[in-house]
């Protein structure tokens, strides 16, 4: 797992980058911040890989971004979630999860996984 | 983030920047918060930057990725915006303008009519004017023939008509050595279509085989007449239906070809069916074709009709070769016609055939009155036009603090200029469609009350009616909105919003008051010329006829189709006159071979004591036949001595009554009574006159002075056995149509259709011209008056509220509110005054070259052009009067703390 070449699909990127804007605007410094964060670097995801996913989130009218001032006086382009791509988060994530359990099922490697995930 | 949005709007004014720029930013922006959060967790400046650059990836490639989609993006941003900027404003205008209803009425109603009275007119100056009669193949190479006769007295060729015999048409179509690509021959008449109750009348054409080939017309349904069915000395008994003939008396039943049919007693078979609005050269309907020389076999007795260079019947058409010159064309067409005349004197034997175009009608008509309709509604459209403008302009000096303070909040004046724009497009929308609804109403109308006798083969409002009136829509909406709104959307917003918009005008008054004078000139110059109509309309109406039309019907059954011998039709009439002359309602019943307004005979006379007769400018002298009682049925006044009696018949001395112009003019000074003449080739027996009547007319309303006699119908041997029953009744139309049918029915079994013509129906189509030109002129005079008044409130409205802090501080002063009153009003009043003598000016222009469509009017009569002088006058000071008694209660107080 901790090959630089890991590919990770394009739309499970596009639900992360959704998921880190969803708390309120974000730029694009601070997505790319929380995703390292959350997934410990573990995915190794480019940062021009998730601004990449941001405008095309943004082209689809899943979030919209506006230039604005950041939280030190710095000129930043902010990425809100809008309805749309309010809907479009939670049905991923259920997919997502149901997927990752029917995988997580056949492989059976880890018990623990799918109880955390059965029971969200 | 909250601030984005006010933050978008500022940035609306700005361009904003290029993608690439906000890409390239936003990357910058991402490389330097990395770099800097690193050099927090201590790592080295140039380190961290190599690491933020690391992590980020491909710079290129994921640039360029960004600027792909963002470019995507912004394209569809730009055209939303552009879309629901539209929308916006389209919104904004609705909102506009149900917060002024009065301003939208005003503009839709004013726009609306004035195109509707404009497409009306062009649909109808289409049919009659502008487009060729339709059905026909290359329109521009077909001409009508008329023929210059020859006058001795000019030693040339005087005055032309397309009248032509028969044997003349063969010279044009066979002498004329190949300058036609066609030539045909036709005459207008009526048949009976059907028998006995069934039977009904039928507009037909006698043509002559080429008529349909030569004019290429092609068959809705079957096929069309041609030379085989035209040969002489009789044709077949075919017959070729007009499209809407077919429609209303067939049901556009397509079994019909190969059917028979009886016309005026004889069966025709049905060959054909004509395209649908095809009606021959000329544009009043007809209903079906025969060959001309199946026709002449049926309908008149004997060959005359085909040797006969005096008999002239038929009006010619020919096709030009393409490519040949006209000049050529004229050259051989003489040659035909003269070498068929060569023998018939040198009127006809140096006689010269002349050629006009299908569009080209000589008479005064309703086609020369309808041209000079169109210019009017084109003047109304323009005094609409300069109305709209008015009010566009009022609006946009009202508007002048809203626009400064929009400009002062960043509003683009060319986004400005777009919104007055749409609320422009959307009025002069609903002025075009409320435009269409009066020209389908108002082309109903028209069609039906003064165009009757026009053929119309589609709806008022078509395609080319409508792409005119659209058209019209557009220049009136530049004309009107767009340099007015330019206007308005210049302003000057520090000064505006300083106050000083609030109390004198920005716009020179000159602007609004020259639209002013142009309406005024032209809505006056309109009036004066609705004048002229209706003076014209009186003086048709108090024409001296010399008969008296009311309740006389003239009734005529075609008895020479059913092969009636002559003795036969005499007696018919005979006793359907006794019969009728006896039925209640019946005043008098009598016999005339032709009638006054119908068509009369005419023929040369010899006066004992005179070398020759003088020639007055009506012609003559002309004569109609009849029998005693219809001098007393047409109700024509006898001057001096008796009129026929019944002792005038068959055998006594020959009689005759003459006009009282032929009297003066043979025996001036004289008493008419007791002298004779004879009418040549008969030299025996000298016709007495037994008495004077009063002029008449023998074919339409403007006539110059002829003479005019009546003979006994009796006295006369060899006659045509055509005749004309005269009834004169004192009942209502319906009741005694029906009972003098009956009473031929009885007469006679087996009829064909009874005609009965009614002379105050005769007598409308003789005035149409003139009610068509008087009606219409009226309305579009008025229709101008009311637009012209309108615009007059509205700028005295305006200039008076503008004048309000003036005029309160002037009361202050002491004015008294009748004095503030008047000058308001003789403002208002003077600046009509000289549109009014303008107007007068430009009618007297226009008046003369209408003289020739005016009725016994004189274009610069005093009298009309005073009147409508007046009402402007009238109507002007009240549209003055009532803005100005508003400001003349303004109260001084409340104006000047406004302010």
């Amino acid at each position: 797992m901790a090959s630089a070449d890991f590919e990770l699909l394009r739309g499970t990127l596009d639900l992360l980058v959704l998921r880190a804007v969803s708390h309120g605007p974000q730029h694009g410094f601070g997505v790319t911040q929380w995703i390292r964060e959350v997934t410990h670097d573990q995915l190794r995801i480019e940062d021009g890989a998730m601004y990449t996913s941001l405008h095309r989130l943004e082209k689809r009218g899943l979030i919209t971004g506006e230039w604005g001032v950041s939280e030190n006086n710095r000129r930043a382009r902010f990425y809100t979630l809008t309805a749309a791509g309010r809907k479009a988060l939670r049905q991923d994530a259920a997919q997502w999860t149901a997927y990752a359990v029917a995988v997580f099922r056949v492989l059976k490697t880890n018990e623990e996984a799918i109880a955390l995930l059965e029971g969200v | 983030m909250a601030g984005g949005r006010f933050r978008r709007a500022f940035r609306l004014a700005a361009r904003p920047p290029s993608v690439g720029q906000d890409v390239d930013e936003e990357i910058a922006i991402h490389l330097e918060q990395l770099t800097d959060w690193l050099v927090e967790r201590g790592w080295a400046p140039a380190a961290a930057r190599d690491e933020a650059r690391r992590r980020f990836g491909d710079l290129d490639r994921f640039r360029r990725e960004l600027r792909a989609i963002d470019g995507t993006v912004r394209r569809r941003q730009a055209l939303g915006d552009w879309l629901s900027g539209w929308l916006q404003d389209l919104r904004y205008a609705v909102r506009g303008l149900r917060r002024s209803p009065g301003y939208a009425a005003v503009v839709v109603g004013t726009v609306g009519v004035a195109l509707g009275a404009n497409a009306t007119m062009f649909g109808v100056v289409d049919r009659l004017l502008l487009r060729p009669p339709p059905g026909i193949g290359h329109p521009d190479e077909v001409r009508r023939v008329t023929v210059a006769r020859y006058d001795r007295d000019l030693n040339g060729v005087g005055e032309a008509w397309d009248a032509i015999s028969y044997p003349s048409f063969v010279g044009l179509r066979d002498g004329s050595g190949e300058v036609f690509a066609g030539v045909a021959a036709r005459m207008g008449g009526s048949v009976s279509v059907g028998l006995g109750s069934e039977a009904r009348q039928g507009r037909a054409v006698f043509a002559s085989g080429q008529y349909f080939g030569m004019l290429e017309v092609r068959p809705a349904l079957g096929r069309l007449f041609d030379e085989t069915d035209d040969a002489l000395p009789a044709g077949r008994p075919v017959v070729v239906l007009a499209h809407t003939f077919w429609s209303t008396a067939y049901g556009a039943d397509s079994s019909i070809v190969g059917r028979s049919v009886l016309l005026s007693g004889v069966s025709f078979e049905v060959v054909g069916v004509a395209p649908r609005g095809f009606s021959g050269v000329n544009p009043d309907p007809i209903d079906l074709w025969v060959p001309l020389s199946t026709a002449a076999r049926l309908f008149y007795s004997g060959d005359d009709w085909r040797t006969n260079t005096g008999h002239q019947f038929l009006n010619a058409i020919v096709r030009l070769r393409p490519g040949r010159g006209e000049a050529e064309a004229k050259d051989g067409a003489r040659r035909g016609y003269q070498q068929a005349n060569a023998g018939a004197g040198d009127f006809e034997g140096k006689a010269e055939p002349r050629f006009t175009s299908l569009l080209e009608r000589e008479d005064a008509g309703p086609e020369r009155v309808a041209g000079w309709l169109y210019g009017v509604t084109i003047v109304v459209l323009l005094i609409a036009a300069a109305n709209i403008a008015n009010v566009v302009l009022a609006r946009g000096l009202a508007r002048r603090n809203e626009t400064a303070v929009r400009q002062a909040l960043g509003v683009s004046r060319g986004r400005l200029l777009r919104q007055y724009l749409v609320e422009t497009v959307v009025v002069l929308g609903l002025g075009l469609v409320l435009g269409l609804l009066v020209t389908q109403w108002g082309g109903v109308a028209v069609r039906r009350l003064l165009l009757a006798r026009t053929a119309w083969d589609s709806s008022p409002v078509n395609v080319r009616v409508l792409l005119v009136t659209a058209g019209a829509a557009i220049v009136a909406a530049f004309l009107a909105s767009l340099w007015p709104l330019l206007r308005s959307a210049r302003v000057d917003v520090a000064r505006t919003l300083h106050g000083a918009g609030r109390s004198t005008g920005g716009l020179s008054p000159g602007v609004r008051g020259g639209l002013l004078l142009v309406q005024t000139t032209l809505c006056t110059a309109l009036i004066v010329l609705a004048g002229l109509f209706l003076r014209s309309m009186d003086a048709v109406r108090s024409l001296d006829l010399g008969i008296d039309p009311r309740g006389v019907a003239l009734v005529s059954v075609d008895l020479q189709g059913l092969g009636a011998t002559r003795d036969e039709i005499a007696t018919f009439y005979q006793r359907a006159a006794e019969r009728v002359r006896a039925l209640p309602g019946v005043e008098a019943a009598g016999l005339s071979v032709g009638a006054p307004f119908l068509g009369n005979q005419g023929g040369g006379i010899r006066v004992p004591g005179r070398d020759s007769i003088p020639r007055l400018p009506g012609g003559g002298p002309y004569f109609f036949p009849v029998s005693p009682g219809a001098i007393e049925a047409y109700g024509i006044r006898v001057v001096d001595g008796r009129a026929f009696g019944d002792g005038d018949r068959a055998g006594t001395a020959p009689v005759t009554l003459v006009s009282e112009t032929m009297a003066r003019t043979l025996w001036p000074g004289e008493r008419a009574i007791g002298k004779c003449f004879y009418v040549p080739p008969d030299e025996t027996s000298c016709l007495e006159v037994v008495g004077v009547v009063s002029d008449l007319h023998r074919q339409g309303l403007d006539e110059a002075a002829f003479m005019l006699y009546f003979r006994v119908l009796e006295q006369l041997p060899e006659l045509t056995p055509a005749r004309h029953l005269v009834v004169r009744t004192d009942r209502d139309a319906e009741g005694i149509e029906r009972s003098i049918r009956q009473t031929l029915a009885e007469t006679r079994a087996e009829l064909p259709f009874v005609r009965i013509a009614w002379y105050a129906d005769i007598l409308s189509a003789h005035a149409r011209p003139w009610s068509l030109g008087a009606t219409l002129f009226s309305i579009f005079g008025a229709l101008s008056l009311v637009i012209a008044g309108i615009g007059l409130y509205g700028v005295i409205a305006f200039a008076v509220t503008r004048r309000t802090r003036e005029l309160g501080l002037r009361a202050a002063l002491g004015a008294s509110p009748r004095r503030l009153l008047r000058g308001v009003v003789l403002r208002g009043v003077g600046l009509a005054s000289l549109g009014i003598a303008l107007g007068l000016v430009v009618a007297l222009a226009a008046g003369s070259r209408m003289q020739a469509l005016l009725f016994h009017t004189d274009a610069r009569e005093p009298l009309v052009l005073g009147a409508a002088g007046a009402v402007v006058v009238v109507v002007s000071a009240l549209a003055t009067w009532i803005p100005a008694r508003r400001a003349a209660r303004v109260d001084p107080m409340t104006v000047l703390r406004v302010e």
